[in-house]
């Protein structure tokens, strides 16, 4: 391919970049929240999703940190200052502890439907609408793919990104959306770390079955990629060779 | 006649809420970051404390001082309240021109014999206000410019027909109303009192300043009229209808409440005036079905206003057909003309919009308590450290923000159960450091936990709260807050850092 070469990998990173700035993907941001740089903004592959899409995060069980991971899907400078909508039937979502990871609760909508029928209308009209720019969704309960499929043409129209919070259950369900990962909590971590990791199970156009831990830093309000450690035995079998 | 209450938004406040006569008092406001005084009383500036001045230079300058956000729309409404009673004096009572009013208007002609003069009635008018707790200023003349310039002299007078310019000559320029930019010119000028204006030719004023100079000129020494508008009492906004056949059909039933809804816009054209709670009911063969409609911000928009109608008709249930239908509009508010930006003041006006008419339709289908805002308190106890009111509760003034330090904050959870779970720890000692859980009947071990955070408040509410508060990893990763119940000793699940 014109352009790609053996010997321009810095090229070829940019290249990637590039398209990947172009689609509009999303990103985790790696050096912490604060920093404002575009370099810190540094797409990690297989974890961005495009305005209008949707992402499913699955929990493996309660308090295993998706929401604050979820949160950092924030590359985008509008996503930072715009109007979340977070549809809570359940209600237990704690609005001061939304300021510790950059989101003002001023600038989030409240939303609480006490039906299931009104949940699933409610969290379409805010997929819906072009003023919001990301619509969070806590859903215990199943819904049939048709109510997918509608959430999903809604994201499309309203150009901001719903974020559906589901639990474990929910991954031998079709897929709609355009990402879903599995977050299961880890022990360990350094200092007030913890750790979390995620299973990319499906991603539109591939990239699936990616698995990556990283690790939640309460005292910094980041949240980090643990580099992987390579695996000791093909070196020990290098030199038995 | 003009009414002047000095420092308008102060006065209505003091009046509403008497414990704020006590303390200095300020009014703010502006957007987050850029917060500016609006109003302030007397204490406060003696002080130093100016309006325009930063809020966070006034709150240097004062400790002890009430500082409160101002309420443009809420001070309107109460001058408004003060000009209908005033009609006690005039049945023309009307609100100053300009934002915003702080003076009101009253064509007194044939009202003053009823007083034995005027003289007497102005003194009646003052009477009647001090009585009621404000401190106004007044003037009768014949023209409304003469009237509102010696009331904002401190002349509590009244000029005989004729003598306006006499009244008016010694006075400064500025109390004729102009704007910053004509009497920056005049002041450059040297021309500082009425006097001097009125000695200049008047054909080359308007050529030399602004048309405005002798339009205003003019109108104070009655060449020219000014005319206001009265404030009167409206008429309830109702429209009924009624059929012969009960009808069942929800389309037909939607065809007709927005054919209401077209009436009542096209009878209510009151410049500037749009619905803000609209309520209705249905006549049906079993019974009466009542609807509420309320939306953030007013509108005349006739298709937002039934799409809220409709939603209205889908949440409610009722049995056998609909024989009547009724619509009142029980509130008008203001149509701002500045769009007002709920969230954030750089976004799009476009995108806010947006989101107020999401408001209104998400209220009107799952009622108030179904959108709601969150304001976060300086409450140590989680349980009240948060408030969440409805978007559509009226007089909801944006108010200044308070948050917990970044730091704080990640020691609360993302989920907070809305009862706390008895769960059993064991512990390593008697002072409760937890090794050990049972939750949904199965034992979760603590490998690592961050605490005690001490929190001994709300003796002032029935029940206080004495808790031990712990971040607890379980064996699986999982990271919970639990507390100790100082009084008891027993322990609670409060929620998960999601």
């Amino acid at each position: 391919m014109p352009g790609w070469s053996k010997d321009s990998p810095r090229k070829e990173r940019e290249t990637v970049s590039e398209l990947r700035k172009r689609l509009g993907l999303f990103s985790f941001q790696q050096d912490g929240l604060g920093t404002d740089s575009a370099e810190s903004y540094d797409a990690f592959p297989g974890l961005g999703v495009r305005a209008g899409g949707i992402v499913e995060w699955l929990a493996a069980a309660p308090g295993a940190g998706a929401g604050v991971l979820a949160l950092q899907v924030r590359s985008q400078p509008w996503f930072v200052d715009g109007v979340i909508a977070l549809v809570d039937p359940s209600g237990e979502c704690y609005a001061p502890a939304l300021s510790g990871w950059g989101v003002r609760p001023g600038q989030v909508l409240f939303v609480r439907p006490t039906t299931r029928q009104e949940t699933c209308w409610a969290i379409e009209e805010c997929l819906r609408c072009s003023g919001v720019s990301a619509t969070w969704a806590w859903i215990e309960e199943r819904f049939s793919p048709r109510i997918h499929r509608r959430w999903q043409l809604a994201a499309e129209e309203g150009g901001g990104v719903g974020i559906l919070f589901r639990p474990e259950s929910a991954r031998r369900e079709p897929v709609w959306a355009d990402l879903r990962v599995l977050v299961a909590p880890r022990p360990g971590g350094a200092g007030e770390s913890r750790r979390a990791r995620i299973d990319v199970l499906y991603r539109r156009g591939g990239m699936g079955g990616i698995a990556q831990v990283w690790e939640i830093d309460h005292a910094e309000g980041v949240v980090r990629l643990v580099p992987e450690v390579a695996h000791s035995a093909p070196a020990e079998r290098e030199a038995r060779a | 006649m003009c009414v002047w209450f000095p420092k308008w938004p102060i006065q209505r406040l003091r009046n509403e809420r008497p414990e704020l006569r006590r303390a200095a008092l300020v009014l703010f406001a502006g957007q987050s970051q850029r917060l500016l005084v609006t109003a302030c009383s007397p204490k406060a500036e003696r002080k130093g404390v100016r309006d325009g001045q930063p809020l966070a230079e006034a709150k240097a300058l004062l400790r002890n001082a009430n500082f409160l956000p101002a309420d443009l729309v809420a001070d309107r409404e109460a001058l408004r309240q003060l000009a209908l009673e005033s009609q006690h004096f005039s049945p023309l009572v009307g609100l100053e021109e300009g934002m915003p009013p702080e003076s009101l208007l009253c064509d007194v002609t044939g009202c003053t014999h009823l007083w034995n003069g005027e003289a007497q009635f102005l003194q009646a008018v003052r009477a009647f206000w001090t009585d009621r707790g404000y401190q106004p200023q007044l003037a009768l003349a014949g023209s409304v410019g003469v009237a509102w310039a010696l009331a904002h002299a401190a002349k509590n007078t009244v000029v005989a027909a004729g003598d306006e310019a006499a009244a008016l000559s010694g006075l400064p320029v500025a109390l004729l109303r102009l704007p910053a930019t004509v009497l920056e010119r005049l002041e450059s000028l040297g021309l500082r009192t009425i006097r001097d204006v009125m000695a200049l030719p008047r054909e080359t004023l308007a050529s030399r300043f602004d048309l405005i100079l002798p339009q205003r000129l003019n109108q104070a020494l009655g060449f020219e009229p000014e005319l206001f508008v009265p404030e009167r009492l409206h008429e309830p906004l109702t429209i009924d209808h009624e059929w012969d056949v009960p009808l069942e059909d929800r389309l037909t039933l939607g065809h007709i409440c927005r054919n209401m809804l077209q009436a009542l816009l096209a009878s209510s054209d009151y410049p500037g005036a749009g619905f803000q709670e609209l309520e209705g009911e249905l006549r049906t063969e079993s019974g009466v079905v009542k609807l509420e409609v309320r939306l953030v911000r007013p509108s005349r928009d006739e298709g937002h206003l039934a799409q809220l109608v409709e939603l209205q008709l889908e949440r409610s249930t009722w049995s056998g057909g609909v024989v009547a239908m009724r619509w009142t509009v029980v509130r008008l508010g203001y149509l701002s003309n500045r769009e007002h930006n709920w969230f954030a003041p750089e976004a799009e006006s476009d995108a806010s919009r947006e989101v107020v008419a999401l408001v209104d339709r998400l209220s009107s289908r799952l009622g108030e308590d179904g959108v709601l805002r969150a304001e976060t308190l300086p409450d140590a106890q989680p349980e009240h450290a948060v408030q969440l009111n409805p978007w559509t509760q009226a007089g909801l003034a944006r108010r200044e923000e308070y948050a917990l330090a970044p730091e704080q904050a990640r020691c609360r959870p993302f989920r907070l159960l809305g009862v706390p779970q008895p769960i059993v720890v064991v512990t390593l000692d008697p002072e409760g450091t937890p090794i050990c859980m049972t939750w949904q009947k199965a034992e979760r071990r603590v490998i690592r936990y961050w605490g005690p955070e001490r929190i001994a408040t709300g003796w002032w509410r029935a029940r206080d709260a004495q808790r031990d508060y712990y971040r607890t990893e379980w064996d699986d990763g999982t990271h919970a807050w639990i507390f100790r119940d100082l009084r008891g000793g027993r322990w609670f699940l409060h929620g998960f850092f999601e």
